[in-house]
């Protein structure tokens, strides 16, 4: 590359770091709701020195080596280029624009999914509930994962207990690692005689393609499992509220980011969390519900039977009932056979399953944030959603003494099953009743699950600096 | 109607996908129209998962571009100073390869979770003489490929162990992380940018 073109190359990169670094400047003096932009900001500045020595070192080089010294000035140039979105998400994670009462609660649950991984909670102009981290983080930057909600639905608390899926994103590696060469293994050998009648293209893309459409399948259908671990049936009614806004049949496309069709994840979720009859013939509609005693929703369904609350369990198996009626049909499965390289990627992901819902299972009950060790706080957060009091606290008797009372905080997940219960029974009772009315009072639930949310991390947050202030 | 991927020249190109009258997803690799503005022309299904993958190509191409300059350096008797990125490129040469031995033996001993390193130095190799608009795609013999990945590897160790290579191989392993780096920064280039489109394109039929 001649000097002058060199020249005006690196002006381009060294005027993208100077402005890079004046956004950052501009960006630490805004409000957010935790130190996780404060921190990501601190370790951007660092990895911006760093460009600007790799940029000096390039030019102190370029007397022997002038033909390399553009290419790795282009290298900066796109190393910075990938940066920038760092910058918009810093920007939606600002106090106005990010769900704020809830991101406590976000970040307290993802140190506990994620203990190496800082999190940045922000609010994007998209309709996807997404997280962005990278697998083998090279640098502090890289460690940070970004997590973003949907703006249009900021204050849908009901909607945000898919955060659950998006934080089990960054924690299967490891599983989908071991399984991978078994898979690409198997694979080869099967695709081998189709490619031949019908592909023209290289046999090593194709077990590739065909290796990440499984893949991203596992991946989305471990997030589901994971979510559903963690918030029971909390996750079925959050994913079904998203998903019955596109077509439950859609098949893995490439401009689908291979998303396995959204009837197939409810099937899956049902089948492993919660052990429910999915297939045909398994079970009729009208079929008593099962009432054994270790499976997850027969045990919810008696407790709240137990303590009263036999609306809640009604509630509860209507709707689980009708979820189960959507995923007996196999209209999802048709378009999948259909094509041969679906048919084998999802054959794999079929073989894949029991595993892959032990480890997420596992997950979630190594870091106690599995929904059925609080399954007991669901009735009595039931009470105060009935006196329209923000669930955020559960008040118990002292051992006999029924005037002695202490205070203590649920779990989440109690809070989102208890919550959504309340929900689901509004919304049949608002079916027939005026729209303006029925959103009036999905926003109050909102504002009283938010709520509940904020008050859990008040407590939390109270709680941790008594223990940590010396005895007086 | 969906946008499929076009395999063309240096890298994917989304065009609409007709085939039958409705785009099909199993046709992955299978041959298809494509309206272009040219008109419906024939073409290869190629669904690359780049757009996921773009700060893996972005940290993959700066490898091999630093990589390439350290040697070249070294050669030029200059000492080296990052061999972190000798270590690095080692490393992804060594997926490739495992990938490659996979695909001539079907050994997976070594194999990794993915043969994406394979793919990628493949289309390096291939580069220049395939992806012509209308031209088949390459055989690639896996073998031969796997040799190659092994000598590159030895190369870039011994320069990393502060010995110098003979000219042959010092000059054909400069040669190939140029353009590895050129392919996957090429790739990658092409999906930081987004074209100017209307708003609703459907609007002018």
């Amino acid at each position: 590359m001649d000097i002058s073109l060199l020249n005006r190359l690196r002006t381009l990169v060294v005027f993208e770091v100077d402005t890079f670094e004046k956004q950052l400047g501009r960006l630490r003096s805004l409000h957010y709701p935790s130190g996780a932009a404060s921190s990501l900001i601190d370790n951007l500045v660092n990895e911006l020195r760093g460009h600007r020595q790799e940029i000096n070192q390039v030019l102190a080089d370029f007397p022997d080596d002038p033909e390399r010294a553009g290419r790795a000035l282009r290298s900066q140039h796109r190393l910075l280029v990938q940066k920038l979105r760092y910058l918009s998400s810093l920007e939606d994670a600002e106090t106005v624009r990010a769900p704020w009462s809830l991101v406590p609660s976000i970040e307290w649950l993802a140190s506990a999914l994620l203990p190496d991984k800082p999190l940045l909670a922000t609010c994007t102009q998209s309709l996807n509930y997404g997280i962005r981290w990278n697998p083998a983080p090279k640098s502090a930057v890289q460690r940070f994962a970004i997590l973003e909600l949907p703006a249009i639905h900021k204050t849908n608390a009901f909607l945000h207990v898919l955060v659950g899926h998006e934080l089990f994103h960054p924690i299967l590696q490891e599983f989908l690692k071991s399984r991978a060469a078994d898979v690409i293994s198997r694979l080869r050998t099967a695709l081998n005689p189709i490619a031949s009648q019908v592909t023209k293209d290289r046999f090593d893309e194709l077990v590739e393609q065909v290796r990440y459409i499984w893949q991203r399948a596992l991946e989305e259908l471990m997030c589901d499992m994971g979510c559903a671990a963690i918030f029971g049936p909390a996750a079925v009614f959050a994913s079904a509220m998203l998903h019955i806004g596109g077509n439950l049949d859609e098949p893995p496309s490439l401009e689908g980011s291979f998303y396995p069709p959204p009837r197939y994840r409810l099937r899956e979720v049902l089948r492993y969390a919660f052990q429910a009859p999915v297939d045909e013939g398994q079970q009729s509609p009208d079929a008593e519900p099962d009432q054994s005693d270790d499976k997850p929703l027969p045990r919810l369904a008696r407790l709240l039977s137990d303590r009263g609350f036999g609306w809640a369990r009604d509630v509860l198996e209507k709707q689980f009932k009708i979820i189960q009626g959507e995923v007996q049909k196999q209209t999802d499965l048709e378009q999948v056979n259909q094509y041969p390289w679906l048919k084998l990627a999802y054959e794999e992901v079929q073989g894949s399953l029991p595993q892959a819902w032990d480890y997420v299972r596992d997950k979630a009950q190594s870091t106690s944030t599995s929904w059925l060790e609080t399954i007991e706080d669901i009735p009595k957060l039931l009470e105060s959603i009935g006196l329209l009091v923000p669930p955020g606290e559960i008040r118990e008797t002292v051992g006999e003494d029924s005037s002695q009372l202490r205070t203590r905080s649920p779990s989440l997940s109690a809070i989102s099953i208890a919550m959504w219960l309340y929900r689901l029974r509004e919304e049949e009772q608002d079916a027939v009743k005026a729209e303006d009315n029925e959103l009036r009072r999905y926003h109050r639930l909102c504002r009283l699950m938010l709520k509940a949310f904020e008050d859990v991390e008040i407590r939390r947050e109270y709680d941790s600096r008594k223990k940590a202030a010396p005895a007086s | 109607m969906l946008a499929g991927c076009w395999q063309h020249r240096e890298g994917v190109q989304s065009l609409p996908i007709f085939r039958k009258g409705r785009v099909l997803p199993g046709l992955l690799g299978e041959r298809a129209s494509f309206r272009t503005r040219q008109g419906v022309q024939e073409g290869t299904v190629m669904a690359v998962a780049d757009v996921q993958l773009l700060g893996e190509l972005v940290d993959c191409a700066d490898v091999a571009v630093r990589a390439a300059g350290q040697l070249y350096l070294f050669r030029c008797g200059r000492p080296i100073r990052d061999k972190d990125v000798l270590d690095r490129a080692v490393e992804f040469l060594a997926a490739a390869e495992a990938g490659g031995a996979f695909m001539s033996s079907g050994d997976s001993a070594n194999l990794h979770a993915t043969l994406r390193p394979l793919n990628w130095v493949a289309d390096a190799r291939t580069s220049g003489k395939r992806r012509a608009f209308s031209a088949q795609p390459e055989e690639i013999d896996y073998e031969a490929l796997t040799q190659f990945l092994r000598r590159m590897q030895a190369t870039i160790a011994q320069v990393s162990q502060g010995n110098r290579p003979d000219d042959q191989a010092w000059e054909e392993c400069i040669g190939f992380l140029d353009c590895l780096g050129e392919t996957l920064g090429t790739r990658a280039d092409q999906h930081m940018r987004a074209a100017s489109i209307p708003s609703s394109s459907v609007a002018s039929f």
